[in-house]
């Protein structure tokens, strides 16, 4: 299979400068996403997933910070590398190329609006001139073509910028203007299996159940196509019967749209039944990467090891991975793993693993498999 | 065996203020009639999707909610409740009923009673950052128990808690520390410590896991079944997790809407569900393994409002196997044999 690559994370490197010290949140993370597929990135907290998105959208909240590395993302626009884009490519970068979806969908809707203004007003970001167009062709069918609306529609096509359109475009009706963008909004709606999306466009945020809230998140999410997808652990907040409709729309999105999504989660069993390669990350690095059977069946780092025999097994006992995650905060040399590590060497304090592949495909950062230089 | 806890018909609805006067216009109906037995020192597990009633009835059997209806036996002989349930149905007006029930049934208790039944009965909450005083240090988080109850203070409270402490695996070193200075896990762990000291016969652990990470969740499950067996404690675990609930409990009951529609010993309510609600939430839990793919959601539409849930059986409009006799009566709960509970027409055929 020689899939396109749509993003290419390279030796990222993050960190935050807070008052306790710099927290080194991301240490050459490597991870690349393939035109229609879902990766998952597995994780605990703290070990860097949400910072990776974060910074492939160009979003990382200070006080952090992006030290290097690169990030390359297939967009439409000839600047690759998302680190080097000016403020206006990132701007339409975000919502067309690349959109994301979040843990707790209701804090990332704003409450005061409704959902036909929250998803018009990202189509009317991206995609004004298609709705403009429609709008005059419809004012055209009605005969109407000549009317101040119109003409103002026309004025905003021809010379979105100008002062004289930023001016005029204040007044007079935008009424067909909005009915194209609510037929639009619906649309998506009911793209994303909500039902009864007339209605549903003119809820409010409060008025949404959390599975109902995440559809409408996905909607907005989707609403320009973009061919990339960040879903930031959707559903770690809903309920396992709501999470299996949303699985199963995402599954559904990928077929219809062929659509490329990166998959945050801790959830094994959500990775095991979503995903068709899975990174696994621990403290800032990726030390597995692989296809998902692979990592099921033959995983080679002792971390993700550990993680999948974490998952309760009805009478087997609880068995745990000793020690806590630790502190990112000048972090321990060499791997960071060695401190809870049953295989920890000697070489292993000294320098980090190198992240080489081991089986076809199949990547993983650790001293066990060789690799000793 | 015997039953340490056993609820009859409990009912928690929370009234809605409505109008101008703010009189009561309708009630959100969390717990209505649930009827169960906790056997003394097992671990009760309790599973539900959110706003089914779960941690509702797991507060209202501490009395921290006033129940609305219904009774409460804990640790009350056998031969008591069984003729408080006969006075019940024959003279409900009897004086006879109305002592036996101030003695036994904790629905009824108030003041002192209630204190010393606070003693016996304790809860370890989802969210440690938030069941913490932030602005008490951990020796009087832990020792405040003890105080309240009398059964300690000063030096005395004090080795109490170290002692619970090193027993929840944390060191001295931690007695003059606020919350905020421990991790997830270790802030639980202070929450279970606090759960103890005053040495309890019931917990309830109400999604005591669901706010630290899967390499933490095992050491605390661990920690569960390690003090369960050294105390004698009887759990009830209250989760929406059910893989945790299979392996930590010894029977399940199952909560939609406000009601238990099923319960049994965990293998037989894992190995074969009987209620279609069961079924569909066993086989909603994504299972870890990409050769056993599921491609389709087991369940359509969302959990109906608590406020006016629907007539007859609560899950027909979401049930695929849904008769006329659903939706016009409610179902009862009925031994479909080997202890096995249900609520389902569609289950017992004399159900109707």
């Amino acid at each position: 299979m020689s899939q396109k690559t749509l993003v290419e994370v390279k030796d990222l490197t993050v960190n935050f400068y807070t008052y306790a010290g710099v927290v080194e949140a991301l240490d050459g993370v490597n991870v690349s996403l393939r035109e229609g597929e879902i990766l998952g990135l597995v994780g605990e907290t703290g070990s860097g997933k949400s910072v990776t998105s974060l910074s492939v959208m160009m979003l990382v909240p200070p006080p952090g910070r992006i030290e290097g590395g690169s990030i390359y993302l297939e967009t439409s626009s000839d600047e690759k590398d998302v680190l080097l884009m000016d403020d206006s490519t990132l701007r339409s970068m975000r919502g067309k190329d690349i959109s994301m979806i979040f843990q707790e969908p209701r804090a990332y809707l704003n409450p005061v609006y409704n959902v036909e203004d929250q998803i018009g007003e990202i189509l009317l970001v991206h995609r004004k001139p298609e709705f403009l167009k429609n709008a005059v062709a419809s004012l055209e069918n009605k005969k109407k073509s000549r009317t101040f609306e119109a003409n103002n529609y026309r004025r905003m096509l021809r010379s979105p910028k100008s002062l004289s359109t930023r001016f005029l475009q204040r007044f007079g009706s935008k009424k067909n203007l909005k009915a194209e963008v609510r037929k639009e909004v619906v649309k998506v709606l009911k793209s994303v299996e909500i039902p009864d999306p007339d209605r549903v466009a003119d809820m409010y945020p409060h008025e949404l159940s959390g599975g109902m809230a995440q559809r409408v998140l996905i909607a907005m999410a989707l609403a320009c196509n973009p061919k990339v997808l960040i879903a930031d652990e959707p559903t770690t907040n809903l309920d396992v019967t709501v999470q299996a409709q949303i699985l199963n729309l995402v599954r559904q999105l990928k077929k219809d749209y062929n659509s490329s999504i990166l998959y945050i989660t801790h959830d094994l069993g959500v990775v095991a039944q979503l995903c068709d390669r899975v990174a696994v990350m621990y403290a800032g690095n990726v030390v597995e990467t692989g296809d998902v059977f692979e990592i099921f069946s033959g995983a080679l780092h002792p971390y993700t090891r550990a993680l999948l025999e974490s998952i309760p097994r009805p009478g087997q006992g609880f068995r745990s991975i000793p020690g806590i995650v630790p502190s990112l905060i000048e972090p321990i040399s060499g791997c960071r793993f060695r401190d809870r590590c049953a295989y920890a060497m000697e070489i292993c304090q000294k320098v980090k693993p190198p992240f080489v592949e081991l089986k076809k495909g199949h990547f993983a950062a650790c001293y066990l498999y060789g690799g000793s230089q | 065996m015997s039953y340490l806890l056993q609820v009859r018909n409990l009912k928690k609805h929370f009234p809605i203020a409505g109008g101008v006067l703010k009189r009561s216009v309708a009630s959100v109906k969390a717990v209505d009639g649930v009827t169960l037995d906790v056997l003394k020192g097992e671990c009760f597990g309790l599973v539900g999707e959110s706003g089914c009633g779960k941690t509702t009835l797991g507060k209202t059997v501490l009395r921290l909610y006033k129940p609305s209806m219904g009774h409460i036996f804990f640790g009350a002989p056998n031969d008591a409740v069984s003729e408080i349930t006969n006075l019940e149905a024959t003279n409900p007006k009897s004086r006879r009923l109305r002592r036996l029930r101030e003695q036994y049934d904790i629905s009824m208790y108030r003041g002192r009673d209630l204190l010393l039944l606070r003693r016996k009965m304790q809860i370890v909450y989802q969210d440690p950052t938030t069941s913490l005083d932030p602005r008490m240090l951990v020796k009087d988080i832990v020792g405040e128990p003890l105080i309240a109850q009398g059964i300690a203070k000063g030096e005395e409270a004090k080795k109490m808690v170290v002692e619970m402490l090193d027993r929840v695996g944390l060191s001295e070193r931690a007695l003059y520390r606020f919350a905020h200075e421990f991790s997830g896990g270790q802030r639980q762990r202070v929450a279970i410590a606090r759960a103890l000291v005053s040495r309890p016969d019931f917990v309830i652990l109400d999604e005591p896991t669901s706010a630290v990470d899967v390499s933490v969740r095992a050491q605390l499950l661990n920690l569960f079944t390690d003090l369960q067996k050294e105390y004698g404690l009887t759990y009830m675990f209250i989760s929406h997790d059910l893989s945790i609930v299979e392996c930590i409990s010894h029977r399940v009951a199952i909560m939609y809407l406000g009601k238990i529609v099923e319960y049994s010993t965990t293998e037989e309510i894992f190995q074969k569900p009987l209620h279609p609600y069961s079924q569909a939430l066993i086989a909603s839990v994504p299972v870890p393994d990409p050769s056993q793919r599921k491609e389709r959601a087991p369940l359509t539409g969302e959990v109906p409002s608590p406020v006016d849930p629907p007539v007859g059986c609560r899950f027909h409009p979401r049930c695929p196997l849904a008769m006329s006799v659903c939706k016009q009566k409610e179902p009862l709960l009925i031994d479909a044999g080997n202890q096995h509970y249900v609520a389902c027409y569609a289950v017992n055929r004399e159900n109707s």
